[in-house]
Order: C-alpha cells, then structure tokens, then sequence
C-alpha cells in the first residue's frame, strides 16, 4: 500500500513514515481514550445495557489486543524508545469494567410469615428424615 | 550560536501540519463508516480531541443549494452533550448514546487497521 496522498506534500514536505509514526501512535491513543470515554460517559447517564454488555465487552477486549498490536508496529519505527512492557491483564479489567456491578444480597430478619414457612419446611424435611432417611428426602 | 531554539520553533508547526493531515485522514475514514453516499454528499466523522467526537456533512438539495450541519458530541464524566452548528446543546437520547459508542469502537478499529497498514507501506 502507498502512502495516501494526503500525506504527501509538495516538493520535499512529504511526511515520512518516521515523522508519522509517534504522531499517529499519539491519535490512536487520543482516540482509544476517547472511545473509553464515550462508553463510560453512556453508562453513567444510562447504565449498562445488560443484553448487550456481553458483546460490546468483548468488543472493547478486542479493541484493547488491537491497541497494543498496533502501538507495537508503531514501535518498531523508534526502536531507541523503551515501552512499558504490555500488560496482558489489562483485558480482563476492561472486560470486567462493563459487567453489571454484581447484585448484594439484602440482608434482613424474616418475616413471621417466612419464619412460619421456613419452620414448616424445615419440620416437614425432619419428618421425611425419620421416615426415608437423609438420602431419600433429599 | 544553538541549533535548539530554532528547532523548537519549528517543531511545533511541522507536528501541527502532520496532525492536522492525520485529522483529515481520520476523517475520511471515518466518514466511510455509515455506509456509501451519493454523489456531491461529503460526510466526515472524527476524533477531535480527548473529549470531543465531531460529525460534519455537506450536501446540496433539489434547488442545486448547498448545506451543511456541523455535530459536536461533547463527552462528558456525566453524559454526552450535542451542539448541532454552534446552536442549542441537547442530551443524548439512550440509542444515540449507543449508537455513538458503537461507532466510537469502529472508528477506533479502522483507524488501528489504516495506521497499521501506513506502516508497512
């Protein structure tokens, strides 16, 4: 593929692959933020929409293993520069980062009603205990 | 006499003229993400900055005039903002707001794939 022609100039102010790269790496970076941003910013006003929070998870995941694969090619363009190394459990937070927060069970006395069925319950598995033994009430 | 101060007077244009040719690029691509236009139809859509997504679109209707609706999507901590030409800021409805974040993950991955492939030109 050839440079596209926006990036070429007239006479010698063509851009070069080496003078793009650090710029370019810059944008995707400015647009990965962005596109975080974006996501985050539509959860804190709507929430997560629950039936799609699977899929557009694992979309960000793939967005993010796109990321570091093409920071990386972009890398090889300074190859005096050092880089963090890649942090491969990012994925698995940003996976996680849009899953429904998990539901916190409510912890509270019962009812008498619920004590009342609770106790039925628990006198009517006693009495199948003595009459078939644990296995056959089970 | 340092070579340096006259560097940095020119650094700051050069990488403004490259950003601004990435910026054009982006747009470009970006516009190409909602599917084939008409003829005399421009349509642009682009990462600004950080906090800003920009939609332009320019056509001309039956009458042989020429329109054009410029859309800033301010991305808030809180929300998205709109500014349709300068005028009137108006909250996301749920499915815009979607919408945009589908085609943020889009554009993203377009650009990642044309940038990669600038590379290996």
């Amino acid at each position: 593929m050839d440079i596209p022609s926006i990036f070429r100039g007239p006479e010698d102010r063509s851009v070069s692959k080496l003078e793009l790269a650090p710029e370019a790496s810059e944008r995707l970076n400015v647009a990965y933020r962005l596109a975080q941003k974006t996501r985050a910013a539509r959860d804190a006003e709507f929430g997560v929409p629950y039936s799609t929070s699977h899929v557009e998870a694992t979309s960000e995941s793939s967005v993010s293993v796109a990321r570091e694969a093409v920071l990386k090619s972009l890398d090889d363009f300074r190859p005096g520069e050092a880089r963090p190394p890649v942090d491969y459990g990012q994925d698995a937070k940003v996976y996680n980062f849009h899953q429904p927060a998990p539901q916190t069970p409510e912890f509270r006395a019962p009812t008498d009603a619920e004590a009342t069925q609770l106790q039925m319950l628990a006198d009517s598995r006693a009495e199948l205990n003595n009459l078939y033994g644990e296995q056959g009430a089970a | 006499m340092s070579i340096l101060p006259r560097f940095s007077r020119q650094e700051p244009d050069r990488r403004s003229q490259i950003r601004d040719m990435l910026l054009r690029f982006e747009a470009k691509i970006g516009g190409q993400l909602f599917g084939a236009l008409s003829k005399g139809h421009d349509r642009q859509f682009f990462c600004l900055d950080e906090n800003t997504w920009i939609w332009y679109e320019s056509w001309t209707d039956n009458k042989g005039k020429r329109h054009s609706v410029t859309t800033r999507y301010d991305v808030r901590p809180n929300g998205i903002i709109k500014l349709q030409n300068g005028k009137v800021y108006q909250r996301l409805s749920r499915e815009e707001a979607d919408n945009l974040v589908r085609s943020a993950e889009l554009y993203y991955n377009r650009i990642s794939a044309e940038y990669r492939q600038l590379q290996t030109a």
